[in-house]
């Protein structure tokens, strides 16, 4: 983890909602796992004041380079858009704990909602390389709010898109696709980051089914990334049983979906 | 040009350089410590200690504004007692670095007593008295916005610890000075200025306040201009020295600071968007010296001019 200057190869955007990066940066590109993310600002400004938490799309090892994935949303996401290609950015990272990747033989679901897909193709891309065979369920609003579909689907696991209007895919949410595949055959681990919503109905299902290794990515507005602040903490349920708070960006994102107290 | 003299002696205790890292932007060190040898600082300020853990309050605690943050973290920390043991021996490590630990309370006996725990361990050169937190409901800001209150504290800080004693002072009051001049007679070995300023954001899509408590601590660059006025109004009044902080985030702005009659500053929130701001602003300040031919950096400490329009 360091702070470095990286070039912006690729700056595309993607419909009326998202954007691609792709920066080069060969330390990161080496020692980033599935669900750590960077921490990125643009140029020396003062407003926006703060870096801004992206997680990592996919990393390409041989090239050095990261793919940064984003929705628009607000005046950081949006001057990361206006940046052109051999602009630098500078970057914090690799940072946060990542998800753990599940033992051999376990039978795994990967879900996501949104732009909550960004941290899960280098996740699924991880595990396949291990001879894993994740089922991929990714949830959108409508057709038009969907979002690397393509690069999922290029990976040849099973994946499933459901779409809230039915627009594409099957009609419906992604908890009611898990819990039909929950139902049918046995799921060791659960992958998910997405919408708050959707992370707390994963997480229902998760505790009904009895599925103990269910991990959350969170998101959160951060102060400084790194753990030193305590601005972007989330409700959780400590190892004695008392309530508490740990930092997103340091002891997260990524957490078990039994610790884990949404609006606490 | 010889090499320009950096050291600094506030309120007795030696800095190598004036920089320090201020109060709940750089914890209790280690995660900077990850990026750059903590010894390049002057000194660290860490995290509010209190007698008890502290949780801090519900999320989101922080919030963006034009060159600034909103925070109201709530003071989470791990209680003194777990300090001073979990957390002051990863800083006696680093032999050159004087160990500044600020300090709250609920009551005038809760400063009291962390300051008499924290005078009995070892390597700890000073405590900051905090009496301006903006966010917990009881204590913190209270003390810091009544002449009296402000005594009392630091009085009971005095009576409780050997450390030198340096007063944080809040923004949030008419006149900094009259604070100032009560924490002076109480006995306070130096002054901090300034904590955060009150202030509120409101997400307009939802109609509701974006921090959970409502209510938070502006700093950063934009509070910059009210920290230096405040740092030089104080200066006229004491004769304590000044810990100058409020949106420094190049030695510029420091520089500022100590013009306007600053002994040491601290750099804040600019950590947060350059983890390398402090040891930045270390070599910035020695740059400076050099450039002006300047062969001791006490010699910028309240050498502000004025002209015959002033």
């Amino acid at each position: 983890m360091n702070v470095y200057q990286a070039e912006i190869l690729t700056s595309e955007k993607l419909g009326q909602l998202y954007h691609l990066l792709i920066i080069k940066q060969p330390d990161i590109a080496l020692t980033a796992k599935p669900g750590q993310f960077v921490y990125l600002k643009g140029g020396k400004g003062l407003d926006p004041l703060l870096p801004r938490p992206l997680s990592i799309h996919q990393l390409n090892q041989k090239e050095g380079t990261i793919q940064l994935l984003f929705q628009l949303k607000g005046k950081g996401t949006i001057g990361f858009s206006k940046m052109k290609t051999g602009d630098l950015l500078t970057v914090l990272g690799p940072l946060g704990n990542g998800f753990s990747l599940a033992d051999e033989g376990q039978n795994i679901v990967i879900i996501g909602g949104g732009i909550g897909v960004a941290p899960l193709l280098y996740l699924a891309e991880k595990l396949q390389e291990r001879h894993f065979k994740p089922i991929i369920i990714l949830g959108f609003r409508d057709k038009e709010n969907i979002v690397a579909y393509e690069s999922f689907s290029q990976l040849g696991c099973q994946l499933i898109v459901a779409t809230e209007d039915g627009s594409f895919g099957r009609r419906g949410r992604v908890t009611g696709v898990l819990e039909e595949i929950i139902s049918s055959e046995k799921i060791d681990v659960i992958y998910a980051c997405g919408p708050q919503p959707m992370l707390k109905a994963v997480q229902k299902v998760a505790e009904k089914w009895e599925v103990e290794n269910c991990q959350l990515s969170l998101e959160a507005r951060m102060g400084c990334g790194l753990g030193a602040c305590m601005a972007c903490v989330c409700g959780v349920r400590l190892e004695d049983g008392q309530f508490g708070y740990r930092r997103v960006c340091s002891e997260g994102p990524v957490f078990n979906s039994r610790e884990v107290l949404f609006d606490e | 040009m010889n090499e320009p003299n950096l050291a600094v002696d506030f309120a007795g205790i030696k800095l190598k350089n004036p920089v320090l890292t201020a109060s709940g932007t750089f914890g209790f060190g280690r995660e900077y410590s990850r990026l750059w040898d903590l010894n390049l600082l002057g000194g660290i300020i860490v995290k509010a200690v209190t007698l008890e853990p502290r949780l801090g309050n519900p999320p989101p605690r922080i919030a963006e504004t034009p060159a600034g943050i909103l925070n109201s973290i709530g003071l989470q920390n791990p209680g003194v007692v777990s300090f001073i043991r979990d957390y002051l021996p990863f800083l006696r490590q680093y032999e050159d670095l004087p160990v500044i630990v600020n300090i709250a309370g609920n009551t005038i006996e809760d400063y009291a007593r962390v300051a008499e725990k924290l005078s009995n361990a070892e390597g700890i050169s000073a405590l900051e008295v905090n009496i301006s937190c903006p966010n917990v409901k009881q204590g913190g800001l209270a003390f810091g916005t009544d002449p009296e209150s402000a005594y009392q504290v630091i009085e009971a800080v005095k009576a409780n610890t050997d450390l030198p004693v340096i007063a944080k002072l809040s923004p949030n009051v008419t006149d900094i000075t009259e604070i100032a001049l009560s924490v002076e007679e109480a006995g306070a070995d130096g002054i901090s200025l300034i904590n955060t300023l009150l202030g509120m954001a409101i997400d307009i899509n939802s109609w509701q306040p974006i921090l959970s408590n409502v209510v938070g601590g502006l700093s950063g660059p934009a509070v910059k201009p009210i920290a230096v006025r405040m740092v030089w109004q104080t200066a006229q009044k004491v004769s304590i020295p000044i810990l100058g902080m409020g949106g420094i985030a190049t030695a510029e702005d420091g520089i500022e600071f100590m013009l306007a009659g600053a002994k040491a500053i601290a750099v804040g929130t600019a950590n947060f968007f350059n983890p390398y701001a402090a040891p930045e602003i270390v070599a910035g300040l020695k740059r400076y010296l050099k450039e002006k031919n300047i062969e001791d950096v006490n010699q910028l400490c309240g050498a502000l001019r004025f002209t015959k329009n002033n």
